[in-house]
């Protein structure tokens, strides 16, 4: 293929990649996610006062949503909120950006394992890959983990790279501990994968004339990981590392994840995964008839194990699952994202051999599989995502806020008992003022930051109180108890002489959340 | 007789033994029904003989197409395609989401029998397929890298077993999982993976020493 259609493709592919990427990207996912609400508020707070919203000074781990997480993605997001605005697509842009950087490293990286036969096979994989569910999910959502996967493949191909030119071992090493600053998974992953690539690669690694670059390579990397050895001796580095160890039956259990994470049902068709945030209805991470290239290419993964490259996947195949696999008795992913990278490359083996085997029926059959594919991905993710799993999203919380910023000089107490976290949510809508909230936040998180402390469960700020309803307190205060048609029925009301101030109703019309105002004395007399 | 000539008689059986206690499912076969757990036993056995031997294959199909007969009779084909009342009520629901201007589109995708008919067989295969069906419920953990080595050793031959196998799944997805002793069709199949599995582990720890 020539150089300059080879150039063309790609670009037609980022092209076509960025607009899925970016169509309608502040509604789809319909709402604001805690976790990209988190990762906001925390940057639109360094940004202004240069402390996070508990008043903590740059840290290098921020304290969100009662874990740690590595800050290079909040402050990227400060940037971009500096950039672009504060909006919603600001955040998720970031994603979608990682994303198509991606689709460029995947093509590269791909093209230097050179483990296809057609050279029609890369850029088939590479657009697939582009437009497959995972990706497309990932691209567009507002927090670190896209940014983190990108790093980490980058760092990946710089690897194989200096596996001929060892100057290589630098640049791969720098992405790498980038990436160990965005997410959790790859500050796991990253060392995983280091040292069983230099048990597998050793006689290459470690040659005489590589030691320069090695040493080069050491020195950087420990000069970036400075600000994480200043962390290291607290327990918010070590915050999700208990995860690994829990639970009694550890070996069955890591047997038990490793099958769900490669089952052939979960990759394909629908995925076990319990957080309604992480899944897309009627489809998995990949589309349905991947499930034949897959088979095919695990098979010829095995049976060209002896070459350096398909070494070098196998291995990226086997370590990338294995922070997944420790952490935790259910399937999360999120975490195991990075396993997307050598998953599609076997796949594309098994196109490839497609491609050798039957060229035109198999070009043919990919011709009829990508408008498939596409209209799967249309009626998944821009038809039944956005209201399916709307609440997942926290769909309507902006309305929320929209009606307590009209209605500021009223108290709130709104219930968190089926959504603990939602007041990240409240604090983001109302683009509430970091200084005053680092004010106002319970002192005991403020002094040791770095000391794993329980999550809070209630909160306070301005007027708004966010917590667990008391049915004996709460509606002899002057105030506006919100919650969902759960929380407060129609009979709760009743009783407790609420009387319903608005409604906020999901995509299909539905009551999502309901304001009453309190009647303290009318309540508390009946009582008296 | 030479004790290794004996060893080499013997190896065989005492594989096709290990095979059979890694696969509980064999043992709630035998209380479930004698009849089809013979004839599991007899078509296993026969199917490794016939591998090793180079023999039978006929025999293997005819008794292939009888064991596909007993799947068909233990699984209701109308209970496997017809839609519940709330399958029914999602698939309506689903198409009301479709904008005006897609409606068409949105009762080919959600509401049309043939749409519908394809869902089904979907859902069959990746049942079929899924190791989290066999494994732990069907057989025991210790034989998933034996299953596993073994199905590339079968396919990795030019022998009928591999055809009979991609039948089977084809079977068991146009008729589904459900039946009354579950996928039995396939199992012999993954007996004879778990014998091939066993046997190049053995041999290539002897060969080692």
């Amino acid at each position: 293929m020539k150089k300059l259609t080879e150039i063309f493709l790609v670009v037609g592919i980022l092209v076509f990649a960025g607009l899925i990427y970016l169509y309608k990207l502040d509604v789809i996912p319909s709402g604001f996610y805690v976790d990209e609400a988190v990762v906001a508020y925390n940057a639109y707070s360094i940004l202004e006062t240069g402390k996070d919203a508990f008043g903590q000074q740059y840290p290098v781990l921020f304290r969100l949503l009662g874990s740690y997480t590595p800050g290079l993605f909040v402050y990227t997001s400060a940037l971009a909120i500096k950039l672009i605005g504060y909006q919603i697509t600001t955040f998720r842009l970031l994603s979608a950006i990682s994303a198509l950087v991606s689709v460029v490293f995947f093509y590269l990286f791909i093209k230097k394992l050179k483990i296809y036969s057609s050279e029609r096979s890369y850029v088939i994989t590479t657009l697939f890959y582009a437009i497959s569910p995972w990706l497309t999910f990932n691209a567009r959502l507002g927090y670190e983990v896209t940014l983190a996967f990108t790093l980490f493949n980058i760092g990946v191909y710089f690897l194989l790279l200096a596996l001929d030119k060892p100057k290589n071992y630098i640049y791969s090493f720098v992405f790498f501990s980038l990436a160990t600053y965005t997410a959790h998974t790859q500050r796991f992953l990253v060392p995983i994968f280091c040292i069983f690539c230099l048990i597998i690669f050793r006689k290459i690694i470690l040659k005489k004339s590589n030691f320069k670059y090695l040493f080069l390579a050491g020195v950087t990397t420990l000069l970036l990981q400075i600000p994480h050895l200043t962390v290291l001796n607290t327990p918010a580095f070590w915050v999700k590392n208990q995860r690994l160890i829990e639970g009694g039956r550890i070996i069955q259990n890591i047997i038990n994840q490793t099958l769900s994470y490669l089952s052939n049902k979960n990759l394909f068709y629908e995925l076990g995964d319990i957080d309604a945030q992480h899944t897309i209805p009627g489809i998995s991470v990949m589309y349905n008839w991947m499930t034949l290239p897959f088979m095919v290419g695990l098979f010829i993964l095995v049976s060209r194990i002896k070459e350096r490259n398909i070494k070098f996947l196998l291995l990226l195949f086997v370590t990338s699952l294995i922070p997944a696999v420790l952490s935790g008795e259910f399937i999360s992913i999120q975490r195991a994202l990075p396993f997307l990278l050598p998953l599609m490359i076997v796949i594309g083996l098994g196109i490839d051999y497609f491609v050798k085997k039957l060229p035109v029926l198999s070009t043919m059959t990919l011709i009829l599989l990508l408008p498939l594919s596409l209209l799967l991905l249309y009626r998944s993710y821009f038809v039944l995502f956005p209201i399916e799993r709307s609440s997942g999203w926290n769909f309507g919380y902006d309305k929320l806020a929209d009606y307590i910023r009209v209605n500021a000089d009223k108290n709130y107490m709104v219930d968190n008992s089926r959504n603990p976290r939602n007041y990240i949510l409240l604090l983001y809508h109302l683009k509430y003022p970091p200084e005053i909230y680092q004010g106002e936040v319970d002192p005991k998180y403020k002094t040791d930051y770095y000391h794993s402390l329980p999550p809070e469960n209630s909160y306070k700020f301005s007027k708004i109180e966010v917590r667990e309803i008391s049915w004996e307190t709460d509606p002899c205060k002057e105030q506006i108890i919100v919650g969902d048609p759960l929380t407060i029925s129609d009979g709760q009301a009743k009783e407790h002489k609420l009387e319903k101030q608005f409604e906020i109703k999901d995509i299909l019309g539905k009551p999502i959340y309901i304001g009453f105002k309190t009647n303290p004395q009318l309540k508390c007399k009946s009582v008296e | 007789m030479s004790g290794k000539s004996e060893v080499k008689r013997t190896f065989p059986l005492v594989l096709f033994a290990i095979v059979f206690v890694l696969n509980p499912w064999v043992i709630k076969l035998l209380s479930q029904d004698v009849f089809i757990f013979t004839l599991f036993l007899f078509y296993t056995a026969l199917m490794i003989l016939s591998f090793i031997k180079k023999k039978f294959t006929k025999v293997i199909i005819v008794f292939w197409v009888l064991l596909s007969f007993f799947q068909f009779e233990s699984v209701k084909i109308s209970k496997v395609y017809n839609s519940t009342p709330a399958e029914i009520d999602l698939q309506t629901t689903r198409m009301n989401y479709y904008e005006p201007k897609f409606a068409r589109l949105g009762y080919y995708l959600e509401k049309q029998p043939i749409t519908i008919l394809f869902y089904k067989i979907e859902q069959n295969f990746f049942d079929t397929v899924d190791l989290n069906l066999y494994f732990p419920n069907y057989l025991n953990l210790i034989s998933l890298p034996f299953l596993l080595i073994g199905l590339c050793n079968l396919f990795q031959s030019k022998k009928t077993y591999k055809y009979l196998l991609l039948f089977s799944i084809l079977i068991l997805t146009l008729i589904g999982v459900n039946g009354k002793f579950g996928p039995f069709l396939i199992f012999p199949f993954l007996g004879l993976a778990i014998y091939l599995g066993v046997e190049t582990a053995v041999k290539k720890i002897w060969t080692t020493k």
